[in-house]
């Protein structure tokens, strides 16, 4: 590998490993502290590894730096100095040092604890995940901007006092006891799943920038499975879910982040092996007694990884939204749900249950009506059509509106 | 908005009147699609449980009996 590309490599794979064991060893009053030790190993890298100088094995140069560093703290800070330290000298050791274990398991581990500290329901849904980004992911406060849409300052602000809050409610960093972990635990899954839904739908234009919010929680996701405490059937159908959505990230997307349509999508770019290991998750997750919506979603994503316009497809998804919903309401599984209707019983039905829906607000309520009128009633077409291009946000959604009022004329 | 608890109830199948998974999907399938709808509407206040097989008829001069259930 290229120098220049070296450290940016393993700034991602290695930041947010090294953050996390230094975390758990400092308390979660220190997160600061632990992001800034590393950020300086990372920096000192920068300086001295030139061409020549480059160390042997870097990854154990940035362990032993960040381990001194990490040392020369703990020596500084009051606590430690004043109170663990006699009590290590009096136990016989003379010079005490702390021990700092990088070993596969301590990092699988520690970044596993560290996502149910940031994952606390005592901070806000958007800060839990702006501090997974930043500690877990090790996302600048520059990449979180974008992806959220906002300015650095609102971020900046945001993670600082949600890391505040953390301290001051002395949130333990450790698996929650089993009496708690299922609840926590639903926690932490609710917010992978709107990480992956702020790369997957979001406006941004940034499409690498998608793709990595993407993967980034998947790879979260991944490492629950690999934890015998929280390698839950839901958290499979998470894994699955999003191995289904992201098995078609590169038939739906332009090269300049334009939307393309499921129906418009060539499925020779949809990602076989993706698709696999959705069904594998899924396998997986249908285990235990108790039915999430991650699993109902996931059987949803999977039946659309099949192309074919076939009644049998559209009645399954039809009876999965049903439950979906009865489960849990939101106005988007409200609108797939009649579309599905529209598929598998007729367009008549669904035209009448679309006008129940009442969603007069929501720019996808008119794009699904206009839908639904289409060779029935052209004018309502075109009238919903520009009630839609007038609700709709952003760009994206515009241009796909305006398309298809071109294709009327 | 007003909350309403609805109670469904008919005769209980048995033996020979049991239906092919086919029969009960058809039967279930107008259901579905009818709470789905009622869900889609966010009107749903909670989609209920099945009620036991077993009840107890109790009428007002103390009789109790498991049936019939009108």
């Amino acid at each position: 590998m290229e120098q220049q590309e070296l450290i940016p490599h393993l700034f991602r794979t290695e930041y947010r490993k090294i953050v996390s064991v230094l975390c758990k060893l400092f308390g979660i009053g220190h997160i600061e502290t632990a992001e800034d030790i590393v950020s300086d190993t990372f920096l000192q890298a920068a300086e001295t590894w030139g061409l020549k100088d480059l160390p042997k094995n870097p990854t154990a140069w940035l362990y032993a730096v960040s381990k001194n560093k990490a040392i020369d703290f703990l020596r500084r800070d009051k606590t430690f100095s004043q109170k663990i330290s006699p009590e290590i000298k009096q136990n016989g050791s003379s010079e005490p040092e702390p021990e700092i274990n990088w070993s596969v398991k301590n990092f699988s581990d520690s970044q596993l604890q560290m996502m149910f500290a940031v994952c606390h329901p005592c901070i806000p849904a958007e800060s839990q995940i702006g501090l997974s980004l930043s500690i877990l992911c090790g996302f600048g406060v520059e990449e979180i901007a974008d992806a959220f849409l906002s300015n650095r300052e609102t971020i900046y602000k945001r993670i600082a006092r949600a890391k505040e809050k953390l301290r001051t409610e002395k949130i333990k960093i450790e698996i929650p006891p089993s009496s708690e972990i299922n609840n926590r635990l639903e926690n932490v899954l609710t917010t992978l799943y709107l990480l992956f839904s702020e790369g997957y739908y979001s406006t941004s234009q940034n499409t690498t920038l998608r793709k990595d919010l993407c993967v980034e929680a998947m790879r979260l996701c991944l490492m629950l499975t690999e934890h015998e405490q929280t390698d839950t059937p839901a958290a499979n159908a998470l894994l699955s879910l999003m191995c289904f959505h992201s098995s078609r990230f590169e038939a739906r997307m332009e090269q300049n982040g334009e939307i393309i349509l499921y129906e418009d999508q060539d499925d020779n770019l949809w990602n076989q092996e993706l698709i696999g290991r959705g069904e594998a998750y899924l396998n997986k997750a249908s285990q235990g007694t108790k039915l999430s919506k991650y699993h109902i979603e996931a059987a949803i994503a999977y039946w659309h990884t099949h192309k074919a316009d076939t009644k049998e497809k559209w009645e399954n998804i039809l009876q999965l939204y049903n439950r979906l919903l009865q489960l849990e309401y939101s106005p988007t599984a409200a609108l797939n749900r009649t579309y599905a209707l529209s598929k598998a019983n007729s367009k008549e039905e669904a035209i009448i249950e679309a006008e129940k829906l009442q969603l007069t607000t929501d720019h996808l309520y008119h794009s699904l009506l206009a839908n639904l009128y289409e060779s029935v009633d052209p004018q309502k077409v075109k009238t919903h059509l520009n009630t839609a291009l007038q609700l709709a946000k952003t760009d994206t959604d515009k241009k796909i509106i305006e398309k298809k009022l071109r294709e009327m004329v | 908005m007003k909350e309403f608890l609805l109670v469904f109830r008919r005769e209980s199948l048995q033996g020979n009147m049991q239906m092919s998974p086919e029969q009960i999907q058809a039967m279930m399938k107008p259901w579905q699609d009818w709470m789905g709808s009622i869900a889609a509407q966010n009107k749903l206040v909670d989609a209920g449980n099945r009620l036991e097989a077993d009840g107890r008829v109790v009428k007002s001069d103390k009789v109790i009996t498991n049936g019939p259930y009108v």
